[in-house]
Order: C-alpha cells, then structure tokens, then sequence
C-alpha cells in the first residue's frame, strides 16, 4: 500500500484523468474496428429461394427452403444434387449442388426443412458448402 | 400419477409464493418469527420438488408410457444410465431439474444467510424464492413446460419413442447437468448481493459466500462446456468442438464475468476496491445465464440445441427484465458508497493488472454478445435477415483472447512485485524470455502464421510465470486457494496451445474407396479393409474396418460406423478416432456403396487437440481446488476467507458458515492476504 500511496501523491489527478481518457478511447477504437472488421467478414445473409431466385447470382450467403422429395441423387461419394423448394411458394424450386456429409438430422421426406450455405451461381444452381437440416421434430415431438 | 405431479407442482408454486410473502412480510413488519416460517416455506418448496422428480424418475425407470413425456424420451431398450439421463432430455424434464437445483441451492444458501445475518436473510429468500415461483408457475402452465401431461392415447403405447441417437452418448450425462448446475449456482451470488445492499450490510459480511457460490457456479459451468465442446467435437455435424453457436455463446459469456467476477472479488477483499465492479459482475453474471436459459428454449435463435418450444419468449422476457429492474434498482440505491474508491490507482499495481482483466473480460463478453444480438435486432427493426459467421467471432476472440493469455501471464507478476518496477522487470526477463525462446524456435522449425506463433509463445510465457509463481512464493502452495488459481492458469496456458494447434492446422481430405484402397493425409495412411454389418434390437450399423498408418508404421485399426435407429427413422454417423499429445486422427464413413463395396470417407487430423481436453480438466480441478473448504490454522483462524458450512466433498451445501470466518475485506487485507 506505501508504494501505492507514494505514486499516487506524485501524479496528478488531471493528468491521470486524460490518461484514463486517452486509454479509453483506443480501446473503444480497437474494439470497434474488431466489430466492424468482423461483421465485414461474418456477415452472411439469410434469404428464401423465391428472395434468392430474384435476386441473382450472388456469393457466400444462407438459403433456406423445403427438401423436394425423391430429387436427392448422390454423384458418386460425397457429391449430391437435389432440389429445394421454396417454403410459400412451393412452385419456386432451385437445383443445389453440395460436396460433403448429410448431416445426420436429414431426412429425405418432404417437409423436412434444409438451411444451406454457399453460392448463387449465375445459372441458378445454388453451390452449397453447409448443409443444415431442420428437421421438424428437432429434440422435442410437436406438443 | 399426473394428478399427483400436478399437486406437487401447484403445491411447490404455492411454498414458493408463500416464502416470498412471509419472508418480505416478516421483514418489513419486524416480525422475525414469520421470516422464519418462510424458510420453512422454501423448505416445502424443496420437499415438492424433489417429490415430483422421484415422482418422474420412477416414471421414466418403470417404464410408464401413460406419461407422454415418458413416451417422447425413453423407450425399453434404453439404459438405467440413459434412461436416468432421459429426464433432462426435453424442455420439461429439464425445467424440473433446474426447479430442483434451484430449490435445494436456495435452502442451503437461506440456511448460512440466517446464520450470518437474520436482518437481510429474508431479502435472500424472498429473491429465490421469486424465482422458484417463476420455475413452478412456468412448469404449471408454460407451453410444453409440464412433465406430467398424460399420454393422449388409452391404453398407453407399449413402447417409447426411444431417446433422440444424438443424445446417447456419455456428454449427456455431464454436459447439461453441469451447466444446468452452473447457471443455477449463480443465482446465490445475486440474491447475496440483493440482501446485502437491500439492508444495507458491508459488502465483507456477504462477500465470502457470494465468491464461493460464483466459484462453484464457475466451476461447473467450465466442466459443462469444456464436456460440451468435446462432445460436439466426437459429434458429425455439431460444428467441431466450438461453432460459435448461439446457444454456445450463451454458455461461454456468463463463464466469462463469472471468471472477471472472481477476479473482482479478490481486489475487493484485498484492497477493498472494486466493489461496483464485483456488484454489476455479480449482476450481469447472473443475467446471462436467464438470458442463456432463455435462448435455448425460446427458439429464437436457429442452434444445435433449440428446443421447440415456442411460447416460452413472453416468459422468459418478463422474468430477465424484472431481474435486471431489480439489480438495477439495489445496485443504483447504493450507488454512492459502492463507488467509493479512495485515491488513484497506479499503472503497475495489482488493483490496476485486475482492472484490466476484468475490462478485458467484460469486452470479450460485449463482442461475443454483440455478434449474438445484433443482427436479430437489426432484423427485428426491419433490416434484412443475416447473421454473423464464425468468422466474425474469430476475429474478435482471437486478438482479444491472446490479450487476455498476456494478462493473466502478467498479472500474477506485477502482484508479486508489490510495486517494485525492477522486480517486476527481472521477473519479466525471466518469463519473456522462456515465450521469446520458444517463439523463435519455432520460426526456426519453420512454423509462420501470426496467431499460433503469438498463441504458443504467449502460451510459455503463461507457464513461465505460473511455475516462477509457484517456485518463488512458499506461501502458494499452502493456500489452496492460491493454487487453485495458478492451476486455473495453467490449464488456461494448455488450453490455449491446444485451440492454436487444433483451430490454425486442422487438415482434412475426403475420398471414395475401394478395398485395399488408401487416403493420405501429412504423416497419415488409412486403408480401407471391409465392411461389416450387425442387427439389434433397436439400430442396425455398418462399420468399417480400415487399417491406420502413421510415419509408415502401422497404428492400430480405425472402425467409424453409420448407425440406423428404425424407431426414429434417424441415421447415426460414429466416428473413429486415434489420439495422442501430438494430435487426434479422425474418421467419418460418410456413405457406403454397397454395389461396389465403395465407402465415402472423411480423414481429418486435428493438431494438438488432445490439450484442450487435458487444459480444460486443469482448468477445472484448479477450480475444484480452490473451492475445496479451508482447513483451520493452529491459531483459530481461518486459512482463507471462506466458510466453513460445507460438505467434506467441497460442493458448497451451506457455503456461509459462521461470521467469524468472514474476512474483513479492508484495504489491509484479511486472513486471505496471503503474501502479507
């Protein structure tokens, strides 16, 4: 406590203040351009088919929509094709490639949801590289 | 049988209600006879809840179909051990246990306030008793909350639904215990801290039991997530071991301010400084967990662990803004002489080294919480839908995590020092150098990417500073608590070298093959042998047999397995995994071609990751070390400042004991001023 007390008696309060101050606003600084460089890179949008349809080819973003059943083929190993359709607009289909594992929850009946991640490509196929699938039970059985 | 799970229901709600009343009645009409009575009440409320979970287990292990939760969770062929676990497998069951806890935490926690200070122990149990009825009002009429619905059907099913395959496996039985233990332990510190500042008492009469309450809270929580993370990485499709899930994060952020709530702790014991801090810790700490609570089951975020269960937002929403009205209301009526801090702090104290700890703490907890909540909000006010990826959490944890592993490398020395620059800097020398002479040999050996670089060099320079702390002060290694912590440092150290290896220099190679076909990967060989096939009751599996080579020596026989349940229609993939220090070798069959005898297979390798696992049970029995209960000195006083109410086992049963073990937390120190 001596050593506290001694270094405190030889700075001044104001000084001190706009130390803290100063202290304060790089952090704030650094911590946002953290923020802002993160969202910049994490930043993933969420869309439908039908949004995702209207909107174009586009890179790295989230579609989700209904699996149509009987459209999953498996291209030799881990490469599928399938279809999804749009949750409201089930008229609203788009072909998706993916390259990897079915996630276990995914089961090829018609209602069960899928939440992809990946590209829009200018043909209109969706190149996913997540596949998420919701499945309607999920842990709990509907009330 | 649903009729009696209901009774108890309504009769635990009704205790509940009744301890609040008598409790806060008692208190504000002087009658000291009816607060007691409403420890007695919450004593019923415990008495009720235990009943109704007997009531549950007994239904689960006979097998009582009648019960459609019974029926949702379990089926015959499951294990006693599963079928115990089932209970806390559905958003009901778990409500139960977390009434329980909640309740048996309370008592025990009622029963030290008592004993320590009859005036604002009614606050206390007022506090907790709230929330026991908010657990028993929600398991009453919550939407899908109630355990004891009957099955629609008459006669009931002869058999279950069988428990989701996801759920069968050993982190059941660990993980949502252990942080349903966590969360709930985090409520003593709150209601402590309610009572203290309700009437008024000095912040060292409440402050031994609320650091041992946040530091079993602390405990179990770093057990559930560390059990967690292992467990989703042994899972296919959970992400690895840290996804940056929502529901995750919501585990991981109360563990971080309960981690700078013990920090603030210590200066407030030490230096009597701190105290707002140690108050809004102690706060947020404990609304993070309702908060947590509430994103898992609200379905309001898209996660791993959602739980249908929709109805539950108005809940949950009422329950965490009547909490945060009421830390804000004790806290602000105090305000003024919480804030009381006499004189600056200078640079190199120890005051100053916590301060930014739990600065830094507090920012990770805001970025994390920040990428949680933002884009929710942003949709919610009519922007677009988006979230954020791991990426953005990425590149906030990283900068800021290896911040944080140079603190706590720091702190422990400028502690020591006690204000001495030129010992502060000899210690540095020392410390530094063992980080630097690892950073540049592993330049040498050729190792380039900033992150693992700055991670394994800080990383040392952490062990360093805990083996010189541990080798210098005598004093460490007879307060436990003392050591405990630099334990929890240590862990942290390999913690830390374990994500860096596993995060920066997992590799991974997918390939289809033929038998005697083989997939390479670094120092690894996998050749696929055969397939084969078996049948029980309740799954079928294939699995196949692939032999492993490492360094061109033959390591053993890898079996990963796809698992069919018929009863759910539900696939299971198995992996297989082979592991040392140096890292894990890990095998997905993604899909087999039985025409062709083809199996798709996944081999990643995972660096280091063994560490994590070894860091994070460190981390753990630091924890449990410094928790365990102190022995008495020679000369009656107490090693530590704690308790002594507690069972022989550590778990803090009664974690008040009696006022003379309460340190008085003045700026001289008490009995926990170790160094003295």
């Amino acid at each position: 406590m001596g050593a506290d007390r001694l270094s405190a008696t030889m700075r001044s309060l104001g000084a001190r203040k706009i130390k803290v101050l100063i202290a304060a606003v790089v952090a704030i600084i650094a911590v946002g351009a953290l923020i802002w460089l993160g969202v910049g890179r994490g930043t993933v949008y969420y869309y439908t088919v039908s949004e995702l349809k209207a909107l174009g080819a586009v890179e790295n973003v989230r579609v989700s929509g209904r699996f149509q059943e009987g459209t999953l083929v498996r291209q030799g190993g881990t490469h599928f094709s399938l279809t999804i359709h749009d949750r409201d607009n089930p008229s609203d289909t788009m072909a998706v490639i993916y390259d990897g594992a079915l996630p276990d929850t995914f089961k090829q009946t018609a209602e069960t949801e899928v939440v992809l991640e990946g590209d829009h490509r200018a043909d209109g196929t969706f190149q996913a590289h997540t596949f998420i699938a919701k499945c309607p039970s999920k842990y709990e059985a509907a009330p | 049988m649903s009729l009696i799970g209901e009774l108890l229901l309504i009769l635990a709600a009704v205790t509940s209600f009744g301890a609040v009343a008598l409790s806060l009645g008692g208190r504000l009409l002087r009658r000291p006879r009816w607060s007691r009575w409403g420890v007695w009440a919450l004593s019923g409320t415990l008495v009720a809840a235990t009943g109704a979970m007997l009531l549950l287990l007994t239904a689960f292990l006979t097998r009582d179909f009648s019960n459609l939760y019974v029926f949702e969770h379990s089926s015959r062929s499951l294990s006693f051990v599963y079928t115990v676990s089932a209970v806390w497998a559905g958003n009901a069951g778990s409500l139960l246990l977390w009434l329980l806890v909640l309740a048996a935490m309370a008592v025990a926690s009622a029963r030290g306030a008592w004993r320590r200070s009859p005036l604002s122990a009614p606050y206390l149990v007022a506090t907790l008793s709230a929330m026991t009825l908010f657990f028993s009002l929600l398991l009453l009429f919550g939407p899908n909350c109630n355990p004891f619905v009957q099955h629609p059907t008459s006669p009931p099913p002869s058999d279950g639904l069988g428990l989701n395959p996801m759920l069968l496996h050993p982190g059941m039985v660990v993980h949502p215990v252990a942080l349903y233990l966590g969360y709930v332990a985090m409520a003593m510190p709150f209601a402590l801290m309610v009572a203290g500042l309700v009437n008024g008492d000095a912040v060292a009469s409440w402050i031994a039991p609320l650091r041992r309450w946040a530091l079993a809270g602390w405990l179990f929580l770093t057990i559930g997530n560390v059990v967690g993370a292992w467990w989703a990485y042994v899972t296919l499709g959970w992400g690895g071991y840290w996804a940056w899930d929502p529901v995750e994060n919501a585990s991981l952020v109360p563990w971080l301010t309960a981690t700078a709530l013990l920090h603030s702790v210590i200066i407030v014991e030490r230096k009597d400084r701190h105290r707002l801090w140690m108050v809004s810790l102690t706060s947020v700490t404990f609304l993070l967990t309702v908060f947590g609570t509430f994103l898992t089951r609200s379905g309001v975020v898209a996660s791993v662990h959602a739980f249908t269960a929709s109805g539950m937002i108005p809940w949950f929403a009422s329950f965490l803004l009547a909490m945060l009205v009421l830390a804000v209301a004790v806290v602000g009526r105090r305000i003024s002489s919480l804030r009381r801090d006499d004189g600056p702090v200078p640079l190199i104290s120890e005051t100053f080294s916590f301060f930014c700890t739990e600065l830094l703490l507090s920012v990770i907890t805001f970025v994390i919480l920040w990428g949680m909540v933002f884009p929710p909000l942003v949709h919610a006010f009519g922007g677009g839908e988006f979230g954020l990826g791991p990426e953005f959490f990425n590149a906030g944890a990283a900068p800021l995590g290896l911040l944080l592993v140079l603190l706590t490398a720091l702190c422990p020395l400028v502690r020591d020092s006690r204000g001495s620059k030129g010992r502060l800097s000899r210690d540095l020398l020392v410390t530094g150098g063992f980080g630097l002479l690892v950073l540049i040999i592993l330049l040498v050996l050729g190792v380039r990417r900033p992150y693992p670089l700055a991670a394994f060099a800080l990383a040392s320079m952490l062990i360093a500073t805990v083996v010189l702390t541990f080798v210098r002060n005598r004093s460490v290694r007879r307060v436990r608590r003392r050591y405990g912590a630099l334990l929890v440092h240590l862990g942290l150290a390999i913690l830390v070298i374990g994500i860096a290896g596993s995060w920066s220099y997992k590799q991974s190679v997918d390939g289809d093959l033929a038998q005697d076909e083989a997939l390479f990967l670094g120092n690894v060989q996998v050749t696929y042998r055969e397939l084969s096939f078996s049948d029980e009751l309740d799954k079928s599996d294939v699995r196949a047999r692939l032999a492993l080579t490492v360094d061109g020596r033959p390591g053993g026989e890898l079996l990963p397995s796809l698992e069919y349940y018929p009863a759910s229609d539900q696939i299971w993939t198995r992996v297989a995994r082979r592991g040392s220090l140096g890292g894990d070798v890990y095998v997905t069959l993604l899909a087999v071609s039985l025409e062709d005898d083809v199996v798709s297979l996944r081999l990643e390798l995972h660096p280091l990751i063994g560490w994590l696992w070894v860091g994070g049970g460190i981390m753990a029995l630091g924890g449990a070390i410094a928790l365990w209960p102190a022995r008495r000195r020679r000369h009656g006083a107490v090693e530590e400042a704690t308790s002594s109410g507690d069972t022989p086992d550590g778990r803090p049963v009664a974690p008040s004991g009696d006022p003379s073990a309460v340190a008085p937390g003045g700026p001289s120190g008490g009995p926990s001023d170790v160094e003295g």
